[in-house]
Parts: C-alpha cells; structure tokens; sequence
C-alpha cells in the first residue's frame, strides 16, 4: 500500500459503521442488501459506506450475474489491521505486566 | 483482570492510548516514574532487555531508555519532560535514536474510587512519522517478535 492509500484506510477504518461491515465482510462476502440488514440503515446509506472503503482499497465489488457481492480485500485488510494489532499487543502486553506490578505495589501500601 | 485497552488513531499524526488500572493514581505515577518499577513492565517485545533506565521526573528532567537484545542490537531513547504534574499530567518531547523526529507524549490520569484511567496521547511531527511509529512499534527488531502474533491472525482471519 503506498501511504496515500494508506491513509485512506484509516480515514476509512475512523467510522465503527464501517469497522462493523469490515469484520462482517471478513466472515464473507455479501450483498449490499444482506449488509445492510443487520445494521437497520437503508441501502443506499450503507452504499456510502461501501464507496469510502473500496476507494481506500479494502473492499471489492464483484460481479455475478445481477449480483455484486462485496469482498473484503485480505492483503490491504491485513496490512492495517495488521499494523494496529501489533501496536495494540505490545501495549496490551506492557500493560497486563503493569497491572500485576500495580498490585504488588497496592499490598505495600498501607491503606489510608 | 485486565481492563480493555483503546488504541485510536484521533488525528493524522495522533495516536490516542486509554487504559483503567486497578489503582490509585499515585502508583500508576509511580510506575511510570521510577526507574526500578519502569525496567519491570515498560519491555520491549521478547527478547529485548532494559540495558539503561535513567528518570529525572522533575521539569526539565530527562529520562532515557535503552533497551538490547540477545543479538546485541541496541537502541534507545531520550526525552524531556515539558510539563509535569504527579500524579495526574505530564507531558514530555522524546526520540528514538536515529529517528528523524521527535514527539510530545501527554498522560492524564483522572482517578475515581481507586480506579485510575489512564489517557497517553502521542503526537508526531508528521502522518508518516506517526505511521512510521505505529509500523515499527519501537524498532524493527520487534518486528521480529511479532512473526507469530501475524501468523495467528492471519489464521483468524483466513
């Protein structure tokens, strides 16, 4: 991904409505209207929604037939997923190490 | 039980870091003001070691981290506190050794029953020093340690 496409994917990934359809996409893929079901917006909503994350490259619209399912792109997903998760574990990491330190911390303390 | 931890991208160039600790404020101040508690929690990934842990949390101060690894690859990091207030703000200007640039890390601690959320913004000079940041986490020797974690996600999501 160049940074401008990057950037576009976290502009994109800022809105939960869009998270939401991600990971449900990243289940499989689906129709516009099978998308929007569960999140009770109206089609051409959700259709906004679509438009933001293909151009950031993180979806896809296929073609069979009359359908045009959308697909999560993996590479692209993984990329900025991937980027945060990793960011995300080394403070999750630092942190459940900093709570048991707390801890030991709190029992040294007299309570006042 | 450990809390859920927010990492957010609230600007181009900010990182935003939320967490609650099971303690009162003036520990969490502790931990992240003196060396000898810092060196047990503030680790690099697997493998790497604190080889220098030096605070000066006073205005002005400085502090500076390094950390090695088994390879002997060293790196470190330098910063200056510009504003302090235990145990509830500081803010201070850090680098990474041979990192281009620098950025301004603020903490607020607001505690409420015992319970202390813990908010660090991290700001950079740039969107690209900012994602460079977040690529590499600390260096790119973590990267190394991370080998795994990406190939348990990639499972999840396959």
């Amino acid at each position: 991904m160049t940074p401008d496409t990057l950037d576009a994917a976290f502009a994109a990934l800022a809105d939960p409505t869009r998270r939401a359809i991600l990971l449900r996409l990243a289940e499989s893929e689906a129709s516009v209207m099978e998308l929007a079901e569960p999140f009770a917006m109206s089609q051409p909503a959700i259709s906004k929604h679509l438009k933001v994350l293909e151009k950031a490259g993180l979806v896809s619209r296929g073609r069979e037939g009359a359908r045009r399912p959308v697909k999560v792109e993996l590479a692209a997903f993984n990329e900025v997923i991937g980027w945060l998760e990793r960011y995300r574990e080394m403070w999750r990491q630092r942190f459940d190490v900093l709570d048991a330190l707390l801890d030991e911390l709190k029992s040294q303390t007299p309570k006042s | 039980m450990p809390k859920p931890l927010e990492v957010s991208l609230i600007s181009d160039t900010e990182i935003r870091i939320v967490r609650a600790f099971d303690a009162p404020a003036a520990l969490v101040f502790r931990a992240w003001s003196e060396p000898a508690l810092v060196q047990r929690w503030l680790s690099g990934p697997p493998g790497w070691r604190f080889t220098r842990c030096e605070i000066d949390a006073r205005l002005g101060g400085e502090y500076r981290f390094a950390w090695a690894n088994e390879a002997g690859v060293e790196f470190g990091l330098t910063g200056v506190y510009s504003e302090i207030d235990p145990p509830t703000r500081w803010v201070s200007v850090e680098q990474f050794e041979g990192a281009p640039t620098k950025s301004t890390v603020t903490t607020e601690l607001v505690e409420t029953n015992g319970v202390t959320n813990s908010v660090m913004t991290l700001a950079y000079e740039s969107k690209e020093a900012r994602d460079r940041a977040l690529q590499s986490g600390m260096t790119d020797g973590m990267e190394h340690g991370y080998k795994q974690l990406d190939a348990v996600l990639t499972e999840e999501q396959a």
